[in-house]
């Protein structure tokens, strides 16, 4: 992470601490004083979620710290050539958390590499509970969409939230990429079948799944069934 | 009980294939598989899409490659780099292709030493390659008869690791992370 850090920005000097969380500061060196800056103005970036109150400075200075652990999500070198080491380079995002699951999945709609995509994927996973509603509610604004396939796997390595409301809400986008027609879409299904506590409600949707399904999601559904009921 | 051995039927005669066509010097790049497979004649709008996989991300300096000698490394190579530096299981999704695609270019064995050693004895990196280079690697590849696409699934991942005993071996079992840990475990049979 330090390492992308140095190479995309060798002066460091764009990176106020404004509203930086303090692991961000730590990352990038800089001292932990706040902006006494208080002028409102909207801001440009109609698509990057604004906490309240901020000013487009804030915004900017956020949004550049952003880009910076963005471009290490996908970094599997030095410190984060293990899993704790990726741990502390994700508490970046976690410092920020609604918001950070906001901005992540701002971007991968238009994310084209594999590792960034997965980079994106664990941190969802790793955000939990804090991504949990955003992700759920960004899955239920659209129809079954290929793209979104890996926030759907995201979620199913979360641990199991223990609001029925939650769970009934991830039962209906089972069911929505269940039925559609992109088999990385019905893969990310089934596999998101996990994280539902009822084995019945699991069952019963793979099984049910199975009967039509292709060699490649029958095969997911043979490993999740003998998985989790020995079959 | 009948589809399930049908399947697996299916996947030792997958597997018996692949190494029927396994050339001994080969390199893979991690890929996604829906980019690489042939839709009509190689069409450029489809080759547009792979190269994606090929494409660095900012402030990258080079294209990392992994590089096989020996048949069935492609299954230890895909274990050992998704349980060690993915955290979310999921499949490996590879191309590979033989040397020769690569007659002409620059590549570079460039150890990672904080990898496995696997790992890091494989990678291998072309430096600095323009947009225009890698549009045309992406074309070779995709016009070569020897390239390959796989996945290796999670299944797979994790039944190798149980056979390997990889929790238990001094250089993985702290690099291997606690998703992966748990469904390894829990295929041995650890409660």
């Amino acid at each position: 992470m330090a390492v992308a850090l140095a190479q995309d920005n060798p002066s460091g000097n764009f990176l106020q601490p404004f509203l930086l969380p303090p692991a961000l500061r730590d990352l990038i060196g800089m001292p932990s004083e706040q902006s006494t800056t208080t002028v409102e103005v909207p801001s440009p970036l109609s698509d990057v979620p604004k906490p309240s109150g901020t000013t487009i400075e804030d915004t900017l200075t956020r949004e550049r710290g952003f880009e910076v652990a963005y471009h290490a999500l996908a970094d599997r070198h030095g410190a984060n050539a293990t899993p704790a080491g990726r741990t502390m380079s994700r508490k970046v995002w976690l410092d920020v958390g609604a918001d950070a699951a906001k901005w992540l999945i701002n971007r991968l709609r238009a994310e084209q590499h594999p590792e960034t995509i997965f980079g994106i994927a664990e941190t969802i996973t790793e955000l939990g509970t804090v991504a949990l509603p955003i992700v759920l509610a960004e899955l239920e604004r659209y129809e079954a969409k290929q793209e979104y396939a890996v926030l759907v796997e995201a979620l199913a390595w979360m641990t199991p939230p223990q609001q029925p409301l939650l769970m009934s809400r991830i039962a209906g986008v089972i069911d929505r990429y269940l039925a559609s027609p992109h088999i990385d879409c019905q893969v990310a299904a089934a596999q998101l079948t996990r994280i539902l506590n009822n084995d019945d409600a699991a069952r019963t949707r793979l099984e049910v799944a199975k009967r039509r399904a292709g060699p490649r999601l029958r095969e997911e559904i043979e490993d999740l069934l003998n998985e989790r009921f020995g079959e | 009980m009948f589809q399930r051995l049908l399947t697996r039927l299916k996947r030792t005669l997958c597997l018996q294939q692949q190494r029927k066509e396994f050339q001994p010097d080969s390199f893979v790049r991690l890929a996604k598989v829906q980019r690489w497979q042939h839709e009509g004649n190689g069409n450029t709008s489809t080759v547009e899409k792979a190269v994606a996989d090929l494409k660095l991300r900012p402030g990258e300096k080079a294209l990392s490659l992994y590089r096989l000698r020996k048949e069935g490394e492609i299954g230890e190579l895909a274990c050992v780099y998704s349980l060690t530096l993915r955290d979310n299981p999921a499949h490996f999704e590879y191309v590979l292709f033989p040397a020769s695609v690569l007659s002409g270019y620059r590549v570079d064995p460039v150890s990672v030493p904080e990898h496995p050693r696997l790992l890091s004895e494989r990678h291998h990196e072309i430096p600095d390659p323009s947009e225009e280079e890698l549009l045309r690697l992406a074309e070779r590849i995709f016009g070569s008869p020897g390239k390959k696409v796989g996945r290796i699934t999670r299944r797979q991942i994790v039944d190798f690791a149980v056979q390997h005993s990889l929790l238990e071996t001094e250089e993985l079992r702290d690099r291997i992370g606690h998703t992966w840990r748990k469904l390894i475990e829990k295929k041995k049979g650890i409660p």
